[in-house]
């Protein structure tokens, strides 16, 4: 025999489907209210991320931009490569015959790699390859063009590590008759480490 | 009551009370009760009363009912609206039992059963609920029912109940007493025309709520007979005496009898209170998911400002995301990746700007050396400064010798100095 809830019950049933219909609405309201505040929190670290990647991207970008033309010229002038220590050596003794300077030694070391100086412990792509040079000669003059002609090479930047001008006396038995000065310094000869041809990326 | 049909738990009569009370001690102890009170001693009586509201009215209403009725908790009032000729009046049904002793052991001994009465509902005001269809006739008339404790005759107006009266054994439309019902309308509205003052009384139209028995015949006019089948759906499995009675759907409409036909019945009635905040419940149910609703539309609000904020930098995401997609394309097109690039270049550039000038040292010297001509230079050498000085500048050593004392190796003064960028200082 089926029985009537008596209307207190429905009642309070129905207050109970009631309130707990309020609770999922409040519960459901409260997650949703959680996933959307966690995915904006993403969405801005997100962003947060993608805009300092961007900005650095511009920035290395525009340092891109300055640096390409240069180091296409120095491609163009053959600073990128492989040291060529034996063609030097034939342009050093030309310039030595053209500027007076007789030399008493002139060699390459071979080739290394130079420390960048602000990152020492960074891997450098420029290569040093040091010439010594012993030399004797009339004037200072001719030191000094004889040096500014080897810093004119194309193919390598020339800069000097250490350098020694020491006057010869007449004197000095090992003097030559007319000349005046001897000459020991190490010349730096730089050029970029061979790197990936272009269309290889 | 099981649904819609009603079963005989028990009977009890007159004097019966200990019986009754027997009974309701083997009753489950949360049973609810309805009575149903069909008595003859009841009064009628109508008062116009100053129109007032609230407690003051509630007041008044009480003091109308104690003036009438020995005891006010078993009478109600009725309001049969105001009066045209007196708006500030009110006309009220005042209705109750006139002999509250006949019920008062019935009441005791639900009472000493700590049973739950919900509501004492008396018949007349019950079957003026009940009849709603018949009441469409907005004209005064008498309606008569019969039940098994007799013929009630109840007087509407406009459709409102005005009077009522019980003939006690006049019920049994087929028993001996079956002539007794007509001689009782005569006798009623006789009554009611006495009351009123008014001959109209006389010659009230009675509605007789009966089925299979003919009105015609009875030697009475104004008779029609209404088959209560017709008006409404009689409960399954009724107890009836007759078919006529209408007890069956008293008690079947006692269930959802409205509170303001009730009686009080003092303390009694224990689920008085109860019964009524008992809509309050799902109304506080209702309540509060209006109110869970109305967060959970704030938090709406709160979930689309963020939705949109999160669409916004999706879209800005999306649109940086593209352009270091661009960038990376353009990088890729380079000969070296741009950091080695720009790397290749700055490392020139710091060799260059270390490089020491050797024609700038040889001027410089030369120029010194020219202030102080009694010194020759016997050697002159350089080298770069320590990582830590300023780019460009070299340590410098100067060897100065007199010429006057021309003997080789000996020089005569070594100065040792670091120049900066621009030369010796």
């Amino acid at each position: 025999m089926s029985r009537r809830l008596p209307p207190s019950a429905l009642n309070a049933l129905l207050a109970l489907a009631l309130g707990i219909g309020g609770i999922v609405v409040l519960t459901w309201s409260s997650r949703a209210v959680e996933d959307m505040e966690s995915r904006s929190a993403q969405a801005s670290r997100d962003l947060a991320r993608g805009s300092a990647q961007r900005a650095a991207m511009r920035r290395l970008d525009a340092a891109a931009a300055l640096a390409l033309p240069r180091y296409r010229s120095l491609v163009a002038a053959g600073v990128v490569g492989a040291p060529r220590p034996q063609a030097w050596q034939g342009r050093v003794t030309e310039a030595a015959l053209r500027h007076r300077v007789e030399l008493v030694e002139a060699r390459f070391l071979p080739p290394r790699a130079r420390p960048a100086e602000p990152e020492p412990d960074k891997a450098s792509p420029l290569l040093a390859s040091t010439l010594v040079l012993k030399a004797r000669l009339l004037h200072e003059g001719d030191f000094a063009a004889f040096i500014a002609d080897l810093q004119a090479q194309p193919d390598a930047r020339v800069h000097i590590a250490d350098c020694a001008l020491d006057r010869l006396w007449p004197a000095q038995p090992a003097a030559a008759a007319d000349a005046h000065l001897a000459l020991e310094c190490r010349l730096d000869w730089l050029t970029i480490a061979p790197l990936p041809a272009e269309g290889t990326r | 009551m099981h649904g819609r049909s009603l079963e005989r738990s028990a009977g009890f009569g007159v004097g019966a009370e200990r019986d009754f009370a027997a009974w309701l001690a083997g009753q489950p102890a949360r049973q609810r009760y309805r009575l149903l009170v069909d008595l003859a001693d009841e009064g009628f009586e109508i008062e116009d009363i100053p129109r007032v509201r609230g407690a003051d009215r509630r007041a008044l209403l009480a003091r109308r009912l104690a003036h009438h009725f020995l005891d006010p908790s078993l009478a109600a009032a009725a309001s049969l609206g105001k009066l045209p000729a007196a708006p500030q009046l009110e006309r009220v049904l005042l209705y109750g039992l006139t002999r509250p002793a006949l019920l008062a052991p019935w009441l005791a001994a639900l009472d000493d059963a700590a049973s739950r009465l919900e509501a004492v509902v008396p018949a007349a005001a019950l079957l003026g609920v009940l009849a709603p269809p018949v009441l469409r006739e907005r004209a005064s008339f008498l309606l008569v029912s019969f039940a098994r404790t007799g013929t009630r005759l109840s007087h509407f107006d406009d459709g409102r109940l005005r009077f009522s009266r019980l003939a006690a054994g006049a019920g049994a439309l087929e028993g001996a007493d079956a002539a007794a019902w007509p001689a009782e309308v005569v006798r009623t509205r006789s009554y009611l025309a006495a009351q009123t003052g008014s001959t109209a009384g006389a010659e009230l139209p009675a509605i007789v709520l009966a089925r299979g028995t003919t009105v015609d015949g009875t030697g009475v006019a104004g008779l029609r007979g209404v088959d209560p089948a017709k008006l409404w759906r009689l409960p399954a499995a009724t107890p009836a005496a007759s078919a006529d009675d209408l007890t069956p759907m008293l008690l079947s409409a006692l269930a959802r009898a409205p509170r303001h036909i009730t009686w009080p019945a003092g303390a009694f009635v224990k689920s008085a209170e109860s019964s009524r905040w008992r809509p309050a419940i799902p109304a506080a149910g209702g309540a509060f998911l209006a109110g869970c609703l109305a967060l959970a539309a704030m938090r709406w609000a709160t979930i689309d400002s963020l939705a949109h904020d999160s669409a916004e930098r999706e879209r800005a995401l999306r649109s940086a995301l593209a352009e270091i997609a661009e960038l990376k394309s353009k990088h890729d097109a380079l000969p070296l990746p741009p950091q080695t690039l720009i790397d290749v270049v700055a490392a020139l550039d710091r060799e260059h700007a270390a490089a020491i000038d050797p024609a700038g040292i040889l001027r410089a010297v030369a120029s010194r050396l020219e202030s102080v001509p009694e010194l020759q230079l016997q050697r002159l050498s350089w080298h770069r400064a320590a990582p830590d000085a300023p780019q460009g500048s070299a340590s410098i050593t100067l060897e100065l010798r007199a010429p006057q004392e021309g003997s080789r190796g000996l020089p005569a003064t070594r100065l040792q100095f670091e120049s900066g960028p621009g030369g010796p200082p």
